[in-house]
């Protein structure tokens, strides 16, 4: 079976590899070969396993490519041909690899079900086409998760002529040792394990109510809640190790001093975004997703999750490795590179973030409806970053009471416009390098053509970890139609309050930065909260394209678009694009369970939710071991509206039943008689969440009977141990402290005006 | 040293010390460092509970390291104590950390390697990176005759950013000097010749900005540098980019020279910082 899938995908593929040799972006113009060279055929064969690997001491899956974790880099020169032959050689599980940055025919693009049929378990496909382009790229799996655990690797094409210089390739990673599914399926719980674990090495991350005390910051807190935010998140998972070429320390010791070395970083992570510094000095960007850039001299630059840089370092003296430093942007952890060897000159590590003076900020700027307000400071490109206010060597150290702003940053903010508050470029002597700062060495002007103007904001919440364009997700969109001769032009506005790396498969498009015709070409896009970002492109290549978030977790919850170009012949390796197509929008209709239980000496009580982007299934129980503590069920099924999906309508059933006690009162609040120890009724109602993060749950029963009840659970009192809240018109209430152990069990204490006081562990799944 | 004995003596009695330790390991690596204040931040910076501690002896600037091989790595404590400032025989201090230990406690950096083109480090410059060789490639042939006089403008440029009078004052008096050390025989034909045109304004001005008493008066005197200095530049061998750029507000619009490209205004400091645009790119 295996030997006679292969020889038919080969055919599949070939023919029509070839006949799309013309493809050429306009704007690769300038590279564009002459001829004087023989082109060359330059095979690779990738073996896809899935393997155990251990980096923390515990064993865990992982995937890998010829037994390499990152899988190996492919290196080419333009102007040949890429034939690269990959074999699932797994036992049950599908892949695809997709060649991030390539210019290439679409049905080669990788992207499974919507452009590539996926490598099935013993599969052999070969991609093959040829090389349009040079630069720093890279290959990943487009399937579920797996990209996390492995599937990332360097992918670079040298140009034909170009002065021999030393290099070192750089992709970074990120490790967990929590399943990436099981990363995915907590993000949606709004479960902040994540941000305990990272407690312990930064404190205050968890930004309880005790560390806002210990801040002298606790109205910055209240504030924050009472505009419906949870903790800040900078980044959202935790991970147990940063990775530099798969290693937590990666080394170039061949480099000698006065060598200068192009250094061509990759960021492969899931979902971190990393700060590159330096210790041999002033680093120089020469290019970025692959396109070469102006030289431009920076102190630092942070790189968006799947972007790419070309820098050029000197080693300054002998006998010394300099490390290149990469830090994730919540600075919880970092990787090294040594170039050179001999003494390790250590770069300056990057502080801790202030969290509260970030909450500060983002109390300024959200309004009470949860739509960000950037007081007309036009943000944009990465110039302003609003993170500035957390970052002490731009801003300063932590202020203390009593004292004022200590010098780290220039702290004068007198005289200064108010844009300029954020600017680090302007606070500080640190040169950060952003988006303005990009210029093309050659023209980018787009070819004449109409031009098709597209608007997107980007949105979503944290609490249920919505993401989307337009509080729309890919499978709640159809496809947008671009036609050969158009010019496509997007603005994007960051409504939410996380950075996006916005990134367009198979296409260089401009970042229209002021730059004039000289606008660089990139194929990722950092979009920070409040900005507003123009890219402009010209729909040269036919089929379907991706345009989506890069960060792993927010494209699996559907924040995207596909682009199609009209093809002259039907997609040849998916027969049945209707079919495909629907298994293609599957990913973000994805349903997640969680649940939580108390096992406690009063009883057992807990909830247990399936749901997915807008829908909720939702099932509570309180059974007491005995007919006075009594038993109650109750289940409700609605839907989410809105962006911040503070609405939740619902419909439901409620059956409970108990001895009467006698302080029991005969009338709810509402003056109706009281069913609390008795009832079997179905109800209507919303739950809604106000200020404070306090959830609002009123309905009606089939018996005309009126209950509201609020409640709020986890409040952080501290950054292990959560308070637990309600109380309703039938005059029921509960109050629990729980204290979190791991990342399932808890140990909990409650008083419930039903079932008494108890004591138990909790467990959370 | 009987003193530190006692101490020595003394610190082991406290708690969380080497006798807690298990899978002790004992190793002794040189620091650097000169005086009691340095030992207490380095045996601060090794210390981790249950995992490492360090003794560090000032007279021999060796300490010893005591730590839990399964629980910590001799790099990792070395790396700690690099952070805190001191220099190891494995690790340097990042440049940051060292300029930021008190006074008494700044040490001769034996340990640091001199960086192979140190001809423009200026002095007290804590950014390695800042100076012009750390770009010039290897293979650019010797320091040019007014590479002092360009290092001694920038560091004027950036002392007028920082809006810093003082630091703005001994830039120009060094730039004066540099100006007066040229030595006019080495100079190549055509440098010759521009040079006859602008030595004496450039002097003159430097002298000016010298004596001037606030920022003021050195900043108007900075504008008339501009011209002379851009002849100077456009003589300059080597490929590294020079940015004339412009800034449309003072004197009704005036213009200066920086290494990078990012706008840092010198006439106005932190009031207008990114004032200004690029008015040219000088290189060859």
């Amino acid at each position: 079976m295996l030997r006679y899938v292969s020889p038919l995908l080969v055919l599949l593929f070939l023919p029509v590899g070839g006949a799309m040799a013309q493809t050429a972006h306009p704007a690769l113009g300038a590279s564009r070969l002459q001829g004087g060279f023989t082109p060359k055929v330059t095979r690779y064969d990738l073996l896809i396993t899935d393997t155990i690997v251990n980096y923390t001491g515990k064993a865990r899956k992982a995937y890998a490519v010829n037994g390499s974790i990152p899988m190996p880099t492919l290196t080419f020169t333009e102007g040949d041909t890429a034939m690269i032959v990959v074999r699932n050689a797994m036992e049950k599980e599908e892949t695809s690899l997709h060649w991030h940055g390539l210019i290439l025919p679409y049905h080669l693009d990788g992207v499974p079900h919507l452009t590539t049929a996926p490598i099935k378990a013993g599969e052999t496909q070969v991609y093959k086409f040829p090389l349009v382009q040079s630069g720093t790229y890279w290959y990943h799996s487009h399937t579920n998760v797996q990209e996390q655990n492995g599937m990332h690797g360097a992918l670079i094409i040298h140009k034909r002529e170009a002065p021999v210089m030393p290099e070192h390739v750089v992709i970074l990673s990120e490790w967990t040792d929590m399943k990436p599914k099981e990363v995915h399926r907590r993000l949606h719980m709004a479960n902040d394990w994540s941000a305990i674990k990272k407690h312990r090495i930064r404190p205050g991350t968890v930004q309880s109510y005790s560390d806002a005390i210990g801040q002298r910051a606790l109205g910055v807190k209240l504030t924050n809640e009472w505009k419906r935010m949870n903790a800040m998140d900078v980044s959202d998972v935790y991970y147990d190790l940063l990775l530099a070429n798969g290693r937590p320390v990666d080394e170039a010791p061949q480099l000698r001093a006065g060598d200068r070395v192009r250094v061509r970083l990759i960021n492969g992570g899931a979902s971190s975004y990393f700060w590159i510094t330096y210790a041999g000095g002033r680093m120089t960007v020469v290019a970025s997703d692959g396109m070469d850039v102006e030289p431009v001299e920076v102190d630092r630059f942070i790189m968006g999750v799947a972007e790419t840089y070309d820098i050029i370092v000197t080693i300054p003296a002998d006998s010394t490795a300099y490390e290149l430093l990469a830090t994730s942007e919540d600075r919880v952890r970092s990787t090294s590179v040594w170039l050179g060897s001999g003494i390790r000159q250590l770069a300056a590590p990057l502080k801790p973030l202030k969290y509260f003076e970030g909450m500060k900020m983002m109390n300024d700027m959200m309004r009470m409806n949860g739509d960000l307000d950037d007081m007309g400071m036009h943000m944009s490109l990465q110039q302003m970053d609003m993170n500035v206010v957390m970052y002490p060597e731009i801003t300063g150290e932590e202020k203390r009471r009593g004292e004022n702003v200590k010098k780290g940053g220039k702290a004068g903010h007198e005289g200064m416009d108010h844009g300029n508050m954020y600017n680090s470029n302007t606070l500080s002597d640190i040169v950060t390098l952003n988006y303005a700062m990009l210029r093309s060495p050659a023209p980018t002007a787009l070819p004449p053509g109409p031009m098709k103007e597209l608007k997107f904001t980007l949105t979503g919440n944290m609490n249920r970890y919505l993401w989307a364009m337009d509080n729309r997700t890919v499978s709640e969109t159809d496809r947008i139609l671009i036609r050969k001769g158009e010019n496509v032009r997007i603005i994007l506005y960051n409504n939410s309050m996380m950075r996006h790396p916005m990134h367009l498969h198979g296409h260089f498009f401009r970042v229209v930065n002021g730059q004039g015709d000289h606008a660089p070409l990139k194929n990722v896009l950092d979009i920070m909260p409040m900005e507003t970002d123009t890219i402009e492109f010209a729909a040269t290549e036919e089929g379907d394209w991706f345009f989506h978030c890069h960060i792993l977790y927010h494209m699996m919850s559907g924040m995207g678009r596909v682009f199609t170009n009209p093809t002259d012949e039907p997609n040849p390796v998916l027969p049945d694009p209707a079919k495909a197509w629907k298994h293609f929008l599957r990913e973000d209709k994805a349903w997640h369970l969680m649940a939580m239980s108390d096992f406690a000496t009063n009883g057992i009580d807990g909830e247990a939710m399936l749901m997915n982007k807008r829908w909720s299934l939702q099932a509570e129980w309180r059974l007491g071991y005995t007919e006075m503590h009594g038993q109650e069920m109750e289940a409700h099924f609605g839907r989410f509206f809105g962006k911040m999906q503070w609405w939740f309508p619902n419909v439901g059933i409620d059956w409970r039943t108990r001895e009467e006690h006698d302080e029991d009162r005969e009338e709810n609040l509402f003056g109706q008689r009281n069913t609390k120890n008795s009832r079997s009724v179905a109800h209507i109602g919303f739950q809604y969440t106000l200020p404070m993060l306090l959830v609002l749950d009123a309905r009606i029963d089939t018996d005309g009977r009126l209950r509201a009840q609020l409640m709020r659970h986890d409040i952080p009192l501290t950054p292990r141990l959560r308070l637990d809240l309600m109380g309703n018109s039938d005059y029921e209430y509960m109050a629990g402290l729980r204290y979190v152990l791991d990342k399932t069990w808890a140990l909990r204490t409650h008083y419930d005006s039903d079932m008494g006081w108890g004591v138990g562990l909790t467990l959370t799944y | 040293m009987r003193t530190i004995t006692l101490s020595t003596a003394l610190w082991l009695l406290l708690p969380g010390c080497s006798a807690q330790l298990k899978h002790a390991q004992t190793t002794t690596v040189r620091i650097d460092g000169d005086c009691p204040m340095c030992e207490k931040t380095i045996e601060k910076a090794a210390y981790a509970k249950g995992e490492a501690e360090a003794d560090w002896d000032v007279d021999a600037k060796t300490a010893r390291i005591t730590f839990d091989s399964t629980r910590t790595t001799l790099d990792v404590v070395l790396q700690r104590i690099a952070h805190a400032g001191y220099d190891s025989e494995r690790y340097l201090a990042p440049d940051a950390a060292y300029a930021a230990l008190p006074g008494c406690c700044q040490y001769e950096r034996n340990f640091k390697r001199k960086p192979q083109h140190a001809l423009e480090t200026a002095p007290g410059h804590d950014h390695a990176g800042h100076t012009h060789a750390a770009q010039q490639p290897a293979t650019e042939g010797k320091p040019e005759a007014l590479a002092p006089l360009f290092e001694a403008y920038f560091q004027l440029k950036d002392a007028l950013v920082a809006s810093d009078a003082a630091k703005a004052k001994a830039a120009a008096q060094r730039l004066d000097a540099a100006v007066r050390a040229v030595d006019m025989g080495t100079l190549a034909a055509d440098v010759h010749a521009v040079w006859m045109q602008v030595m004496e304004p450039l002097a003159n001005t430097a002298t000016a900005i010298g004596a001037a008493k606030d920022l003021e008066a050195q900043r108007k005197a900075f504008a008339e540098l501009t011209d002379p200095m851009i002849a100077l530049v456009r003589t300059r061998p080597g490929s590294v980019p020079i940015y004339l750029d412009h800034c449309p507000m003072y004197e009704g619009g005036s213009d200066w020279l920086s290494r990078d490209k990012a706008i840092r205004n010198p006439f106005y400091g932190a009031q207008m910082m990114t004032c200004g645009s690029v008015k040219e790119t000088i290189s060859k």
